[in-house]
C-alpha cells in the first residue's frame, strides 16, 4: 500500500511518452537544483565554527511493511553530505546525496541503489530521489519525489514514480496537523491505468526532545490499490536525530 | 522661497521617481539590482528543458531564484589588516561626484548639522519635556522636614559657568575657546539631602555631558533662540535670570537635542578626563594626542541619559522608551506597566512620575535603551564610523544611511514622533502575523499617548489650553505631520506600514503642497526600501534655514543631480563616512611586530576573518541570533520527521544572543526590512512578510566592524562584556600585556554592574572596563563565564523610593542585575583554546587593539586628507562663533599623567 505494492507486469514499452517526459523533467530539475545550489556553495562564507556531524534513525511502519533508516550527515561548508541505509523487508537500500539549505527551504537530492537479499542481486536504482522541506511561517511543507528504475536491471520490471507530499500546520509547540497526499505511478511496465496508489488523508505530528512521532491516516482513492479492502491506510513514523 | 519651490518641482516631477536622489540610489541605477554572480548562475537554459514541464519548471525556478538570492559578502582579496591602508571615502553625494573642495565643504556642513540641526525638536525638549527644568526638593535650613522646590536649570547653568573657574561669564564667553571652560563630564552639584519625587539625588550628579571651551551649552544640547515674535513663556531659558552673569542681549532660548549629544565626546581615551577642549576642527587642542575630529562619532560613553531625562519637568515624555518595570525583562509585564501608566497618569501623577523616573535612573551611563517598548534593552552609544559598514543599527534593519539618520531625528530626538506606535495606529501593524508578540502600546490609543506625553508638560502647566493644541499637533490632526518636528523640515511618507499615519492625518497632510511622498519618489532603491524610508511615517528634509545657509539654488545649479530636500540627511552620512577612529595614543608602547603577526595569524586561523573581513572588518551581513525557530520567528518548531535536515544550516553559526532581544526588532527585520546586496548596500527586493516566512530575512545582528576596539570597551552590542582590575589592586608598571592578562581572578572585577557601581561610589576613580581584559573575556570561555555570572548577579543598587512596593504591588527590589537591564554579555560564543595571559590570547588581543593603526603600514589620518587648518572652512556654513570672554589666560594643555592612560585602561604592551 503506502510502501511498494506488487503490481501486475505489463509489456515493456507500453508506456512511453508521458512517463519519459516526466522522468526527463525530474532529472532536469534535479540537475538544475544541484547546479544552482552548488553555485551558492562556492561563494558562501565559511562559517567560523562548523556544525557537527549528525546521525539519525527513522522507523516507518504500516500494515505491510517496516522501513528502518539509519542516516548521517557530514557538514561541509554550507551543505551536508548525506547518506542513509534503509532496511525494508529483505531489501537493503543505500542512498547518498547532498543537502542544500536556502532560507526556509531544505533540499536533499539523492541517488540510491537497492539490493534484494532473496535473489541476491541489485534490483532497483533510485535515480533520483528528492526530498524538499519548506518551513513557511506556521506551515511546514514536505515533499518526496522518487523515481525507481527496475527495468534497466531486470527487463520487464516496472519503473515507477512516487511522491509523498504533506502540509502541516504548526498549531502548538507539540502539535502539527495537516493533509497528506501520496501517489505511486507506473512509468513503464505498469498496469493499464498507471496509477498504483493514491492515498489521501491527514497527518498529525508531535515531538519530544529530538524525537518526532507522526501518524498518517488516509483513504486509498485508487480502486486498483484498494481492491477489496476498506481503503483505510496509515503509517506511523518515528524519527530521532543526534548531533 | 526659491529653494522651496525648487524642491517642490523636484519631488513633483514624475521623472524624479527614477532619478537617484541618494548616493545609494545612484549606485542602484548604475548596477543592476541583482544578487551576486552566484545568484545569476541559477538562470535556467530554457531550450534544454522539456516543453510540457516549462510552466511547472518556471515556478520551481522562481522559487530557486528567490532561494539563491542570498547575497555574498565582498571579497577583499588579500587585504592586510596590519598594513592597510583602508580605502578612502568616495567623494560622491547622491550619486554626484563632488569636487574635492566641495566634498570637504559638505563634510563640514554635515558635521555642523550633525551637531546643530534640531529641526524643531526644541519644542519637544523644552515645551513638552522641560529639559533641565525638573523640580527638585532641596532641604530648607529649618525645620528638618521642610523642602523647597527649585528648578534644576540654575544648577545646570552654574555647573557650566563654573567650568572655567570664573563665575558669572556663562553667556559672555565662559573662558573663551582657548580657555579652561570645558569638560567631558558635566557635574551638577546639588545641596545635601536633595530629592526628586522622593528619590534621593546625589550631591554630585555626573551627567556625562560634554562642554566645549567657551560654550554656554553642552554638545548636543544647543540653545535655540526663541523667535522674537513668540510670546514669552516662563520655561524659556532667560540667560539674564540664571544668576550666571549678564546676557549679551534679550534673546530667550529653548534647549534642543542633536545627534552630537550621544555620539560626540571630548574624552577620547576614556580615562575620565577631556582630551580635547573643543571638537571644532579649527580649534585643535595644543598638546593633545588627538585631533578635534576624533571627538566626532566616537560615542559618548559616559552620558547618563537616565539623569538627563529624570531631571526634566515632564519625564512622562519618555516613559516607554527609557523606563519600564524595574528588575524584570518580560514584555507582557511591560505591556501591563504601560497600561498602569495609562490608567494612573491623571489620577496619581506623582506616583506614576516617580516610577517612571526610577526606571530612567536604572539606565547605566554610556548606555541607552533606545527601544520604545518599556523593556530594558540597553545598548552602548554606538560608534558611527559608518564607511562601508551597512546595514546600520546593531540589528541591521536599516540598510540606507539616510533612512538611519532620518529615523533617529524623527524618533530618538523627538519622542513625540513615536505616536505612530500607538494602539490605534501601528500597534497592530507591529504584529502583522498572529504569533508575533503584540506591542506594549496595544492598550494605548494615539490620543491617550499624546495626552500622556503633554499632560504635565511645562507648556500645559503654564497654559492649559496648550494641552489640546500640543496633542493635536503630535497626532498630526492639526498640521498633517505627526510629531512635533517642524513641518517644513519633514515629509510625510505615504506607505508607512500598519496605519502609522492614519488616513485622516494623511488627508490633512495632502492639503499642504509637496508634503506627502511615496517611498519610490526618493529614487534609486527607495521603492524596495519601502516602509523603512520613513519608520514612523515621517522623514526629515533639508530645513529652509539650512537651504538658505548653503545657498541651495546655486548649489543645485552647479550640481543638477543633487536633490535639495535630501541634502541635509545625505551630508550627515557623507561626514560620518569620512571618519576613521582615532588611533591609539602614540605615546603608548607599541606591540612587537612579531606578536602582531602572530595575532593576525590566529585571527584568520580561528575564523574571525570570515565575518570580520576586509578593511572595515565586517562582511556587511546579518547573522542570526538563534537557530531555535521560536527564538527567531516567534513560532514553535514544527515536529519534522525529515531527520536529515539540519535546522539553521546555510547561514553560518548563530550568535546565540539573548533571544528576547529580538522582540524589539524582529518584525522590522523579518517582515519590513528589504533584502539587500551586501557589496553595494542596496536593497534588491522589497521587504514583506513572505521574506521572513521563507527565511530570506533572518533576525539577528549585523557583523560589528571591529573599529576603535582600544577605546570602546565594554564589548558586544549590549556592552555586556566588561572586565577591569579591582580598584584597590595596584598596577605594576612593569606589567606588559601578557602579565596584565595573566592577573589572577581575585585581581579582576567582572561585569559592567560592578564597574558602574564602583563609579557611582567613587566617581573620581573613574573605573572603566579595561580593553585588553575585556577582549580576553570575549575570547576565553572561562573568562566569559565569569562575566556572565556577574551580569546575572544583583549587584546594581536600584533607585531608591519612598514606596515599599512597585506598580504591581510587589516589594521594590533593592538590587537588580545588569541582565535585567538587557546587559547580559550573552552571545558571540566563539572562543579560542587558551588560558588567561597565554601566548595565543595575548597575541590576539594585541592584534585587536592595534586594528585602527595599521602598525606595519601607514595610515592616513583624517587630518592628512583635509586641507590645512581653519582656512579650509572659511566659507563653510558654521554657526556663529560664540562671543569670547576676555582671554582667560588659560595655558595650553600639556601632556600629563592624566592624559597618559595607565595600563589599567590602556593595555600596555611590551615592545
Amino acid at each position: 500500500m503506502i510502501a511498494q505494492a506488487p503490481a501486475p507486469s505489463l509489456r515493456a514499452g507500453e508506456d512511453s511518452g508521458c512517463g519519459c517526459a516526466l522522468a526527463r523533467w525530474l532529472y532536469a530539475s534535479a540537475l538544475t537544483l544541484s547546479a544552482c545550489f552548488a553555485a551558492i556553495s562556492v561563494g558562501h562564507a565559511q562559517a567560523p565554527f562548523q556544525d557537527r556531524p549528525q546521525g539519525y534513525v527513522r522507523l516507518d511502519t504500516d500494515l505491510r511493511h517496516n522501513q528502518v533508516w539509519l542516516g548521517g550527515a557530514l557538514p561541509v561548508g554550507p551543505i551536508d553530505l548525506q547518506g542513509d541505509l534503509l532496511l525494508e523487508d529483505r531489501r537493503l537500500r543505500a542512498d547518498a546525496g547532498v543537502a542544500f539549505y536556502a532560507g526556509a527551504l531544505s533540499i536533499l537530492p539523492m541517488l540510491g541503489v537497492s539490493f534484494d537479499f532473496g535473489p541476491k542481486q541489485v534490483d532497483r536504482l533510485i535515480v533520483p530521489r528528492l526530498f524538499a522541506v519548506l518551513e513557511a511561517g506556521p506551515l511546514y511543507i514536505e515533499s518526496w519525489l522518487e523515481l525507481t528504475l527496475r527495468d534497466a536491471l531486470r527487463a520487464g520490471a516496472r519503473d515507477d514514480f512516487y511522491t509523498r507530499d504533506f502540509v502541516l500546520f504548526t498549531a502548538h509547540e507539540y502539535l502539527a496537523i495537516g493533509p497528506q497526499f501520496e501517489l505511486r505511478y507506473a512509468l513503464q511496465n505498469g498496469p493499464g491505468r498507471h496509477t498504483l496508489e493514491r492515498p489521501f488523508g491527514g497527518q498529525i505530528a508531535t515531538h519530544w526532545g529530538a524525537s518526532t512521532f507522526a501518524l498518517f491516516l488516509g483513504y486509498e482513492t485508487s480502486k486498483l490499490a484498494r481492491g477489496d479492502d476498506s481503503g483505510v491506510v496509515g503509517r506511523f513514523t518515528f524519527a530521532r536525530r543526534w548531533q | 522661497m526659491k529653494v522651496v519651490e525648487r524642491a517642490r518641482v523636484r519631488f513633483g516631477r514624475r521623472r524624479a521617481i527614477t532619478r537617484p536622489l541618494t548616493r545609494a540610489g545612484a549606485a542602484a541605477e548604475r548596477r543592476p539590482a541583482t544578487g551576486s554572480g552566484a545568484a545569476n548562475s541559477c538562470k535556467p537554459t530554457r531550450a534544454d528543458l522539456p516543453t510540457p514541464a516549462r510552466p511547472a519548471l518556471s515556478a520551481l525556478l522562481l522559487l530557486l531564484t528567490a532561494a539563491c538570492a542570498h547575497q555574498q559578502p565582498r571579497d577583499w582579496g588579500d587585504f592586510d589588516l596590519l598594513r592597510g591602508p583602508r580605502p578612502e571615502p568616495e567623494h560622491v553625494l547622491q550619486g554626484v561626484t563632488l569636487a574635492d573642495n566641495d566634498y570637504r565643504q559638505f563634510v563640514r556642513w554635515g558635521e555642523a548639522w550633525f551637531r546643530g540641526a534640531t529641526l524643531g525638536d526644541e519644542r519637544t525638549a523644552t515645551d513638552v519635556a522641560g529639559l533641565m527644568q525638573g523640580e527638585i526638593e532641596v532641604p530648607c535650613p529649618a525645620p528638618a522636614s521642610c523642602y523647597e522646590r527649585r528648578s534644576v536649570l540654575p544648577y545646570f547653568a552654574h555647573a557650566i559657568d563654573a567650568l572655567d573657574g570664573v563665575m558669572g561669564n556663562l553667556f559672555t564667553g565662559n573662558g573663551g575657546p582657548s580657555g579652561r571652560g570645558y569638560t567631558s563630564d558635566l557635574v551638577l552639584n546639588f545641596p545635601p539631602g536633595t530629592r526628586l519625587l522622593g528619590i534621593a539625588v546625589p550631591e554630585h550628579v555626573h551627567t556625562g555631558l560634554d562642554v566645549e571651551a567657551g560654550s554656554p551649552w553642552p554638545i548636543g544640547l544647543p540653545g535655540i533662540p526663541v523667535p522674537r515674535d513668540e510670546a514669552d513663556r516662563p520655561y524659556f531659558v532667560h540667560p539674564a535670570e540664571l544668576g550666571t552673569g549678564p546676557a549679551l542681549d534679550a534673546t530667550r532660548y529653548r534647549i534642543g537635542i542633536t545627534c552630537a549629544l550621544c555620539h560626540y565626546s571630548l574624552d577620547i581615551d576614556w580615562d575620565g578626563r577631556a582630551d580635547l577642549r573643543s571638537a571644532w576642527p579649527d580649534q585643535p587642542t595644543p598638546g593633545s594626542a588627538f585631533e578635534p575630529q576624533d571627538a566626532w562619532a566616537v560615542g559618548n560613553q559616559d552620558l547618563h541619559v537616565g539623569w538627563l531625562f529624570a531631571l526634566t519637568a515632564n519625564p512622562m515624555l519618555g516613559f516607554a522608551v527609557l523606563s519600564g518595570p524595574i528588575g524584570v525583562h518580560d514584555i507582557d509585564r511591560s505591556a501591563r506597566w504601560v497600561e498602569w501608566v495609562r490608567d494612573n497618569y491623571e489620577r496619581a501623577p506623582l506616583a506614576v512620575k516617580r516610577e517612571v523616573v526610577r526606571g530612567m535612573l536604572t539606565q547605566p551611563p554610556g548606555f541607552a535603551d533606545i527601544s520604545p517598548n518599556a523593556l530594558y534593552d540597553n545598548v552602548q552609544f554606538p560608534l558611527l564610523y559608518t564607511r562601508h559598514v551597512w546595514p546600520y543599527n546593531y540589528d541591521g534593519s536599516l540598510i540606507n544611511a539616510s533612512d538611519r539618520n532620518s529615523s533617529v531625528w524623527t524618533t530618538a530626538l523627538d519622542f513625540t514622533g513615536l505616536i505612530g506606535l500607538a494602539g490605534d495606529r501601528s500597534a497592530a501593524g507591529q504584529a502583522p502575523l498572529y504569533w508575533e508578540t503584540t506591542s506594549v502600546y496595544r492598550g494605548l490609543s494615539a490620543e491617550q499617548f499624546a495626552d500622556l506625553m503633554v499632560f504635565d508638560s511645562p507648556a500645559v502647566r503654564f497654559d492649559p489650553s496648550q494641552r489640546k493644541i500640543l496633542r493635536d499637533d503630535i497626532l498630526g490632526t492639526s498640521d498633517g505631520v505627526p510629531g512635533l518636528l517642524r513641518p517644513d523640515c519633514v515629509s510625510v511618507v505615504d506607505g508607512a506600514p500598519g496605519g502609522m499615519v492614519p488616513p485622516a492625518v494623511l488627508a490633512k497632510a495632502r492639503l499642504t503642497e509637496n508634503l506627502v511622498h511615496e517611498p519610490r519618489e526618493f529614487g534609486g532603491d527607495a521603492a524596495e526600501r519601502g516602509a523603512v524610508v520613513a519608520l514612523v511615517g515621517t522623514r526629515v528634509r533639508t530645513s529652509p534655514e539650512i537651504a538658505a545657509q548653503i545657498d541651495l539654488p546655486a548649489l543645485l545649479q552647479r550640481y543638477p543631480g543633487l536633490n535639495g530636500p535630501e541634502l541635509m540627511n545625505e551630508a550627515v552620512s557623507l561626514m560620518l563616512d569620512s571618519l576613521d577612529p582615532p588611533r591609539r595614543d602614540p605615546r603608548l608602547p607599541r606591540p612587537a611586530a612579531e606578536q602582531l603577526r602572530a595575532g593576525y595569524v590566529l585571527f584568520k586561523a580561528n575564523g574571525c576573518e570570515t565575518c570580520h573581513r576586509g578593511p572595515f572588518l565586517t562582511d556587511n551581513l546579518i547573522h542570526r541570533l538563534s537557530t531555535a525557530r521560536h527564538d527567531e520567528t516567534g513560532l514553535p518548531a514544527t515536529p519534522s520527521t525529515a531527520a536529515w535536515r539540519s535546522v539553521g544550516r546555510g547561514r553560518g553559526p548563530a550568535l546565540g544572543t539573548q533571544p528576547d532581544r529580538m522582540l524589539n526588532s524582529r518584525v522590522l527585520q523579518l517582515y519590513a526590512a528589504p533584502n539587500y546586496d551586501p557589496i553595494s548596500g542596496l536593497a534588491v527586493s522589497s521587504g514583506s512578510p513572505l521574506n521572513g516566512l521563507l527565511g530570506d530575512r533572518i533576525a539577528g545582528y549585523k557583523t560589528a566592524p571591529l573599529r576603535y576596539l582600544w577605546g570602546s570597551a565594554p564589548y558586544l552590542h549590549d556592552g555586556g562584556v566588561a572586565v577591569t582590575l579591582q580598584p584597590d589592586v595596584p598596577l605594576d608598571d612593569n606589567d606588559d600585556l601578557a602579565a596584565l592578562l595573566r592577573r589572577p581572578e581575585r585581581d579582576k572585577l567582572y561585569g559592567m554592574g560592578a564597574i558602574w557601581s564602583d563609579r557611582e561610589r567613587e566617581p573620581s576613580r573613574h573605573l572603566w572596563p579595561n580593553p585588553a581584559l575585556s577582549l580576553q573575556a570575549l575570547l576565553l570561555r572561562d573568562e566569559r563565564a565569569r562575566v556572565l555570572a556577574a551580569n546575572r548577579s544583583r549587584n546594581v543598587a536600584a533607585p531608591e523610593s519612598d514606596w515599599s512596593v512597585d506598580a504591581f504591588g510587589e516589594p521594590n527590589a533593592e538590587f537588580i542585575s545588569m541582565e535585567s537591564l538587557g546587559v547580559s554579555g550573552i552571545g558571540h560564543d566563539f572562543y579560542i583554546d587558551d588560558v588567561a595571559g597565554g601566548e595565543q590570547v595575548t597575541a590576539l588581543v594585541a592584534f585587536l587593539l592595534s586594528l585602527d593603526d595599521f602598525p606595519l603600514g601607514s595610515r592616513r589620518s583624517w587630518a592628512a586628507s583635509q586641507p590645512t587648518a581653519a582656512g579650509a572652512y572659511a566659507d563653510a556654513a558654521t554657526p556663529e562663533p560664540l562671543p569670547t570672554n576676555a582671554e582667560s589666560g588659560a595655558e595650553p594643555l600639556q601632556p600629563s599623567a592624566a592624559q597618559t592612560p595607565p595600563a589599567q585602561t590602556q593595555a600596555g604592551v611590551s615592545p
